[in-house]
């Protein structure tokens, strides 16, 4: 700031030139550009400084609407509830006479049901009284039947077991005679299994012989051989 | 030929008899290839029965058995087919027959029946006597047994 000054003054006179060391020059620039960004700094310091005040007095004022808000909400929800309230009231006042009546008339309608049922009740008791003479009076014909048909069955037994008895006795009768028949082919079997063996033994071989020769003479005359 | 056979053949009297004899035979032809300048009868001295080969020493001599081996063959072969057309009797009977009632049967079949029977003999003495018979499909029952069958049966 000093130079130019010098040199404005001296260029009156006559112009001298001057000359700055590089280092002079870079000093320069750094101071300016400190200077500079200390301002830039501070102007943006201010503004925001700025801004901020502005933003809470909008804020402040959001805030007293909001509450202005709320407050006329609150006014419009009690009001709601007052109605609503005076709503339930009747409402609960007409059900609990419509539940009056309802009860009243179930009562009514109790007592009827329950003269029905008496009324059911002895004409059921008078049934059953007239079903049991009926089942009495069958079941004794029944019984009386049954012991019609005992004493025809038995009868009819009796003489079916008097025939089969003469039958059995039939049978056995001739079961006898077989048996006794079979004794006796028995015997007549064992008679001749004696008597084979003893004329068997009592045979000698000379008489084997000539009977041998009896008989192929008998088989020849016969045409066998 | 037949004579020669019927005269060789008539020591067989029963079925094993026959038997025995086609052994014999079996050998003869197994003999006759060996040694063929030898007899046969010589070659078979000490194998078969003596008096079969008696037979064949006495044919040898009379020249009716054949020289050469393949003939002998053809000898035996007739033979053999001679036997086998001789008819078997069966004859059941009650007791152990000796071999001169044996004979006697052999002999009552030449005589009566006229032909030459093997005699297919079985012991049973349940028959208790007598025979039964049976014969080219016919049987015929004369034992005592069936006898005391009819006289008891008819009690």
């Amino acid at each position: 700031m000093v130079f130019f000054l010098k040199k404005s003054k001296n260029e009156k006179d006559k112009e001298i030139s001057l000359r700055f060391s590089e280092e002079f020059w870079k000093r320069m620039e750094e101071m300016i550009e400190n200077e500079s960004k200390n301002t830039v700094k501070e102007i943006e310091r201010k503004v925001i400084q700025e801004l901020i005040e502005e933003e809470k007095k909008q804020i402040l004022a959001f805030r007293q609407k909001l509450e202005e808000l709320v407050k006329e909400q609150s006014r419009q929800v009690l009001a709601f509830y007052q109605k609503l309230e005076e709503k339930r009231e009747d409402f609960e006042q007409v059900m609990k006479k419509e539940t009056l009546e309802f009860i009243q008339s179930l009562l009514k309608e109790k007592g009827l049901i329950l003269r029905e049922i008496k009324e059911i009740n002895q004409s059921l008791i008078k049934e059953r009284e007239e079903i049991l003479k009926e089942i009495k009076a069958t079941g004794n014909k029944i019984i009386e039947e049954l012991q019609k048909k005992v004493f025809q069955t038995l009868e009819s037994f009796s003489e079916s077991i008097k025939s089969k008895i003469s039958e059995t006795q039939k049978a056995i009768e001739e079961y006898k005679k077989e048996k006794l028949e079979e004794i006796d082919k028995k015997i007549y079997r064992m008679i001749i299994d004696v008597a084979k063996k003893v004329l068997g033994k009592a045979i000698d071989i000379s008489t084997h012989e000539k009977l041998v020769i009896e008989a192929l003479e008998k088989a020849k005359k016969e045409n066998v051989l | 030929m037949e004579e020669i056979f019927e005269k060789i053949s008539q020591k067989a009297i029963t079925k094993e008899d026959l038997v025995f004899l086609l052994e014999q035979l079996s050998v003869i032809e197994k003999e006759i290839f060996t040694n063929p300048k030898n007899l046969l009868s010589e070659k078979l001295k000490g194998k078969i029965d003596e008096s079969l080969r008696k037979e064949i020493e006495k044919l040898e001599k009379e020249g009716i058995l054949p020289s050469t081996p393949q003939d002998q063959i053809s000898f035996f072969k007739e033979f053999e087919n001679f036997l086998f057309k001789i008819p078997t009797v069966k004859l059941e009977i009650a007791f152990e027959p000796s071999n001169d009632f044996l004979v006697e049967l052999d002999k009552w079949f030449k005589e009566k029946v006229k032909r030459k029977m093997i005699l297919d003999i079985e012991i049973n003495p349940k028959i208790i006597g007598g025979v039964k018979i049976e014969y080219q499909g016919r049987w015929r029952d004369y034992s005592l047994e069936k006898e005391m069958e009819k006289f008891y049966g008819g009690i």
